[in-house]
């Protein structure tokens, strides 16, 4: 019976033991929370005030853009380019309003990602737009829609999306 | 409605949908507008031709959209772009 006893308490101090190892592990970073869910789309006049902020950010700065905003899925609701704009920004900010929307996050994301070398998302039917700029339109913690900012820096674009979509009511 | 506003080479350089306009009208007021101003005249007279039976212009690599609602902006005499607009049955 003895052995027995002593290998029942060995058992029971190599429990504590472990107990104790595993306590003192870092605790796991927390699960980031589910992405917001989506609402209702964007209104017109919603997407207007959106559109204003974000061009009097960009006005302020002496930057020449395009905005587009889109509804949850993907649906552009409104657009306008400021003179001077270069062309190739009217594709590009819808394209990164749509990523933003579609995806749930910041376009800025798939950039982060391309440049860590996690390419695989350009195989996606839907291509994310790897670029800063486009923000999802949070409003009631409700996805309405997203905004798209192109035609300055990559740094530029997002402080011009942001603006845009923290105006959003 | 959803109204589209293009340059002279189509770009885009405004649009605006009004809530509850049928979704499919954000791409016919774009392709309107960008059809005004690619062949210069309003998108009614695609309409027409192919009304008549007159449909080649459906091989053009550029697709006209055959449909009434999309024409020029003239200012002095220049085509500056074109509006399209769609939404009403």
């Amino acid at each position: 019976m003895r052995p027995n006893v002593l290998s029942a308490l060995s058992i029971a101090s190599m429990l504590a033991l472990a107990g104790t190892a595993l306590a003192q592990q870092p605790a796991p970073a927390p699960a980031p929370g589910p992405p917001a869910e989506y609402g209702a789309p964007i209104t017109n006049e919603q997407a207007k005030a959106v559109a204003g902020a974000a061009f009097a950010e960009a006005k302020k700065n002496n930057w020449r853009m395009a905005i587009a905003i889109v509804g949850p899925a993907g649906e552009l609701v409104y657009f306008e380019r400021m003179d001077g704009t270069q062309l190739a920004s009217a594709e590009i900010s819808q394209g990164k309003a749509r990523t933003a929307v579609l995806f749930r996050r910041p376009s800025k994301a798939f950039a982060d990602q391309y440049a860590a070398g996690n390419t695989a998302f350009t195989t996606f039917p839907e291509k994310p737009v790897a670029s800063e700029g486009g923000l999802p339109i949070i409003v009631n913690g409700k996805i309405i829609g997203a905004v798209g900012a192109s035609g300055g820096t990559g740094q530029q674009d997002g402080v011009t999306a942001a603006a845009g979509a923290s105006a959003a009511k | 409605m959803a109204v589209a506003i293009v340059g002279p080479a189509g770009e885009l350089v405004y649009f605006e949908k009004m809530d509850g306009t049928q979704l499919a009208s954000i791409e016919i007021a774009q392709g309107k507008a960008r059809t005004s101003v690619l062949f210069r005249r309003p998108s009614k007279a695609f309409a027409d031709q192919f009304a008549a039976g007159n449909r080649t212009f459906t091989t053009f690599p550029e697709k006209p959209v055959a449909s009434e609602g999309g024409v020029p902006i003239i200012v002095d005499g220049k085509v500056i772009g074109a509006i399209g607009a769609s939404g009403t049955e």
